[in-house]
């Protein structure tokens, strides 16, 4: 639930705080590196949900098809949950590049909805100037943000723990 | 339901969640998602607002933070330009009459013949590739989709692409989506605005080749077509794109709107 609840803060500020602070820049697609953290930790099944959820909520803010964003979200989820941070706790070389693998997967579903939908944008310009820059900046913070949401996974997770001890003592 | 979706593993949960995802896909094209779309809109609109005034307020401290150091140095550098300044206030006075004569001859004034509604810009899109924005008017408030929308005195922003109940979804003349019929304000030459690839700058093509064409010269609407009224100023000419052999010539153009700093727009509901 408090995850959720952290999505949907994130998608409002994907909205309103990112493209203020951006400006004409690219801007960083924070549910993105959110869903691809969490899938990645803790595996898909509350990802998914997450995912899900948060696409639905901008759908109204995009252009495109009601619809795309949720399945975007949800398939990059499904995607990234495939190998967890668990059984790459040795390798971090290889969490940054599976979290870059389903940011580059993002950027081409984006891609090709858009171009289907006839907005018209070269597959060089928007590699060069949107795709690109965007997979590097959220790869970047998924690197640097796992750290803080394993931290938040093991709080949580100590947390339930401490519940149920003090469920069974009562 | 509940107990339908803690059934299924992670493999069944993604196909399930993916297929409600292209069911509303269809939905959504053929235009039969309306109230799951007003559902959402209805909910996320205010908070969207709030969040959208909170950022603005957190932007503005932390500008204001971030100036506190050099507020000293601003300020012995003020005092020296009040002294200049004050020497070109004849020059301002002089300017501000040349702007009223432009302003007259751009027929910005006959906005008041115009019926218009404020609306504030409560969120952006999502992916930053498409410039769009999103208002806090609606069907309910008497919008409808193409009504065009504008800033201040008449500088022109774009118009409502989709409409929801409680609020409505505006491209703004950035995108390359939009095509704003045109003329040079000095030459009266027609050409068409439309927005470079990923929203990079606005480009006036189809500008006859005998055309003078001079840097700043006001480019303005010409309310050809059914979208916008003409008149409008839409920005001013930067460089100038002339080859012999073609039929028409090109120019960059300045946008007369500061789209990142997009808060308050007016929509022309009626002209």
């Amino acid at each position: 639930m408090i995850i959720i609840l952290i999505g949907l803060v994130l998608c409002f500020l994907q909205i309103t705080f990112v493209p203020q602070v951006a400006g004409p820049a690219i801007v960083i697609d924070l549910v993105a590196v959110f869903i691809l953290t969490w899938s990645m930790i803790r595996g898909g099944n509350e990802a998914l949900l997450l995912g899900f959820i948060c696409g639905l909520i901008l759908s109204p803010f995009s252009t495109l098809h009601f619809g795309f964003l949720p399945l975007f979200y949800t398939l990059i989820a499904f995607g990234s949950s495939l190998v967890t941070a668990d059984h790459m706790q040795q390798l971090p070389w290889v969490r940054i590049a599976w979290a870059g693998v389903w940011c580059f997967v993002l950027e081409l579903m984006l891609y090709l909805t858009y171009v289907f939908s006839g907005y018209p944008a070269t597959i060089g310009g928007y590699g060069l100037h949107t795709a690109l820059p965007r997979m590097l900046i959220n790869t970047g913070a998924i690197t640097i943000i796992t750290p803080v949401c394993m931290l938040l996974r093991d709080t949580l997770s100590h947390q339930t723990v401490i519940g149920i001890k003090h469920h069974d003592s009562t | 339901m509940f107990l339908f979706w803690k059934s299924l593993n992670n493999f069944g949960k993604a196909i399930f969640l993916i297929l409600f995802s292209i069911l509303v896909i269809f939905l959504s094209e053929v235009r039969a998602d309306f109230l799951l779309r007003n559902a959402i809109d209805t909910v996320s609109v205010p908070i969207a607002q709030l969040f959208h005034g909170v950022s603005r307020r957190v932007l503005e401290v932390g500008t204001f933070v971030g100036s506190i150091g050099s507020l000293n140095r601003e300020n012995k550098l003020l005092e020296s330009r009040v002294e200049i300044l004050e020497s070109q206030e004849a020059r301002v006075e002089e300017l501000t009459l040349e702007n009223d004569q432009l302003r007259s001859q751009l027929s910005l004034k006959q906005k008041e013949g115009y019926t218009m509604l404020d609306a504030r810009v409560v969120a952006r899109e999502p992916a930053g590739v498409v410039r769009v924005v999103t208002i806090d008017r609606g069907e309910q408030d008497g919008i409808t989709e193409k009504m065009p929308v504008v800033v201040s005195d008449g500088l022109l922003v774009g118009y409502v692409r989709d409409v929801y109940s409680k609020s409505a979804r505006v491209s703004l003349i950035l995108d390359p989506t939009v095509e704003v019929p045109s003329k040079l304000q000095q030459s009266r030459a027609d050409g068409i605005v439309k927005g470079q690839e990923l929203g990079q700058g606005l480009i006036m093509d189809l500008i006859p080749q005998g055309v003078e064409v001079a840097r700043n010269n006001l480019v303005v609407t010409s309310g050809i077509g059914d979208i916008f009224p003409s008149g409008l100023l839409v920005g001013y000419v930067q460089a100038v794109y002339r080859e012999p052999n073609a039929i028409f010539q090109k120019a960059d153009i300045l946008p007369a709107v500061d789209f990142d700093r997009l808060e308050l727009v007016t929509v022309i509901t009626g002209y």
